[in-house]
């Protein structure tokens, strides 16, 4: 990260425009990472070697690098470890999808009212949001599963109520400082209806942010989706996610070191590339908010 | 700053409420308890249930149950009983807190203790090998999932080199890889923070000017660099707050640590609605409180906070 002071005394001319390039550079390693990813939950069933659901119990508890056959070892019921990690990253894709898809559209509509009715409205939703936002996530989910039972839908529910907050509060404040600027005080002199308004003239100018913010809340959202899956909140014991198979190693742990270390080995690359990655983007897309957070 | 504290005050108390009723509608929605509390096998006619749910009070209206159980906690500090083992939510609660504040505690300080001093150093020696180990230390810590870590951690110490036990609470030994697991995520998270908030120190006139007038370094850096950098940490301490009681669901998990955290699972997955009840209202009472008590700190301290809104 460069400070202001950097930026103000950088060279011109020809240097200038290599430098340039070199800070647009697109980050090789974490965009790799999250290729793969998205190649894996595409193409699991493709790219699996064996059943993630079913073992061969004869072949139960192999270590990992000792054959080709499994790669990466076999649980205790002779479920290969690397079909179940391929499978997994399609369970962390669609439930994060869908989690993140859900708080991104509630957290921009709710952020765009917010912000552009102001008053009573705003005080509401704010709050609602604060108090959501500053509550442990995990505590939130609780209360959900409880509701609604486990399963996917709650928990994809879950992900989307510790996600909106967040995103709702940055909405709202990038509309603040869009609504006074004269094209949307003319559009409202000129008679246009305020959604219009909303829609054609503020949400696009908070578009990069809701990009920016959107990128950077994926990496919580996958963890989020991992440690309710490892607390057993998720999905049934048995299916592959990456947070069960964590869980899965801790019933043979004297023997079994691998069940646990690879998926969370995946878990906190991903997390990283998508950091990373949601850095870079807010970099390029929004650099007044570096110095925020 | 009177009118601040009575608002923030006013706000925790809304948002207790507000979680109150929210949890309360929960366990409403989730089952009724007259049927659970019902023997399976006895074949109950429609009249002992009818009975038992005139008992239990639950014909009466939702808004007046509330109130109800609303009285009796505030008044008599009766949070019902747990459907398992019938035994009141409360005396439960008591046993489990202890163990939680210890390990949050510990948790808490660890992360201080290590996080603040190391994000300063990595600050004073940047871009040494020192401070690239504490970056590299801190993006793992903020992105490897703490139950992962916890277990890595149990099958290392606990099962390969059997140094410290990892089941369950008792001595300082059995505190000190739960705590240890604990603390990474906000070490992380201060050590990054400590870092950037001490590299903005260091470039303001006054450690300049100290460091013209001839103040020896030791003194610059500890003295008045560190000093001021640990005050945007203070902000920083709700948001701790919320990932170590994230963190302690978890590790309590694992480490089998007799806290509240495990209850509350333990409540979710038997469908024990009274006990989830009552821990989360604990949870989310300790937790708003302390928001509470660092909002006020941090209105004495900058007093720009308590005149905007």
């Amino acid at each position: 990260m460069t400070t202001l002071a950097e930026e103000g005394a950088r060279p011109r001319g020809i240097s200038a425009l290599i430098e340039q390039s070199r800070e647009l550079r697109v980050p090789w390693i974490p965009t790799t990472v999250i290729v793969v990813l998205v190649i894996l939950a595409v193409f699991a069933p493709v790219l699996a070697p064996h059943d993630p659901r079913v073992g061969v119990l004869v072949d139960a508890r192999t270590p990992p690098f000792e054959t080709w056959e499994y790669p990466l070892g076999t649980d205790f019921t002779g479920k290969d470890v690397l079909s179940r990690l391929i499978y997994g990253a399609r369970t962390s894709a669609f439930i994060s999808m869908f989690a993140l898809g859900a708080g991104v559209v509630v957290g921009t509509v709710l952020g765009l009212i917010s912000g552009y009715a102001g008053r009573w409205v705003d005080t509401i939703i704010m709050r609602v949001a604060d108090a959501t936002m500053g509550f442990p996530s995990i505590l939130l989910a609780m209360i959900i599963v409880a509701i609604v039972g486990q399963g996917l839908l709650p928990i994809i529910l879950a992900v989307a109520v510790s996600t909106w907050p967040r995103i709702a509060r940055m909405i709202r404040g990038e509309v603040l400082s869009v609504k006074d600027q004269d094209f949307v005080i003319l559009a409202r002199i000129a008679g246009v209806s305020p959604s219009i308004i909303v829609w054609r003239h503020v949400f696009p100018n908070v578009l990069n942010t809701l990009m920016v913010i959107t990128s950077l809340s994926v990496a919580g959202v996958i963890l989020t989706e991992a440690s309710l899956s490892f607390l057993g909140l998720g999905l049934p014991p048995g299916d592959p996610a990456w947070g069960i198979m964590v869980a899965e190693g801790r019933q043979s742990l004297v023997r079994m070191w691998w069940i646990s270390l690879f998926p969370g080995l995946i878990i906190t690359a991903v997390v990283m590339a998508f950091n990373f990655f949601g850095d870079w983007l807010r970099d390029t897309l929004d650099p007044k908010l570096r110095r925020v957070r | 700053m009177t009118r601040y504290i009575i608002r923030k005050f006013a706000e925790a108390i809304v948002t207790l409420l507000g979680l109150s009723l929210v949890v309360f509608s929960a366990v409403h929605m989730t089952g009724d308890p007259a049927r659970m509390l019902l023997p399976v096998r006895i074949d109950a006619s429609e009249e002992i249930y009818e009975q038992l749910k005139e008992e239990l009070g639950l014909n009466r209206p939702f808004m007046v149950q509330y109130l109800d159980f609303m009285r009796k906690l505030l008044t008599k500090g009766d949070f019902g009983r747990s459907v398992r083992s019938q035994k009141e939510a409360r005396h439960l609660l008591f046993e489990r807190i202890p163990a939680t504040i210890q390990l949050a505690a510990a948790g808490l300080f660890l992360s201080f203790i290590i996080g603040v001093p190391a994000g300063i150093l990595s600050a004073v020696k940047r871009d040494t090998i020192a401070d690239k180990i504490g970056k590299a230390v801190a993006i793992f810590g903020l992105a490897a999932p703490q139950f992962w870590v916890a277990i890595m951690a149990v099958i290392l110490f606990g099962a390969y080199l059997q140094w410290l036990p990892v089941y369950g609470a008792g001595g300082v030994k059995n505190l000190i890889l739960p705590a240890a697991v604990l603390a990474l995520g906000p070490l992380a998270a201060m050590m990054r923070l400590g870092r950037s908030s001490m590299l903005d120190i260091l470039d303001s006139e006054f450690i300049k000017f100290a460091r013209v007038k001839g103040m020896r370094e030791t003194i610059v850096i500890w003295k008045h660099g560190a000093r001021n950098a640990v005050i945007p940490l203070m902000t920083f301490a709700g948001l701790t707050l919320a990932a170590l009681m994230n963190g302690s669901i978890v590790v309590e998990q694992v480490f089998a640590w007799p806290g509240l955290g495990r209850m509350m699972i333990e409540g979710v997955i038997q469908r024990d609605m009274p006990l989830v009840q009552a821990t989360v209202l604990v949870s989310g009472f300790f937790y708003v409180s302390t928001a509470l008590i660092i909002d006020v700190l941090y209105g004495f301290a900058d007093p720009r906070i308590r005149d905007t809104n």
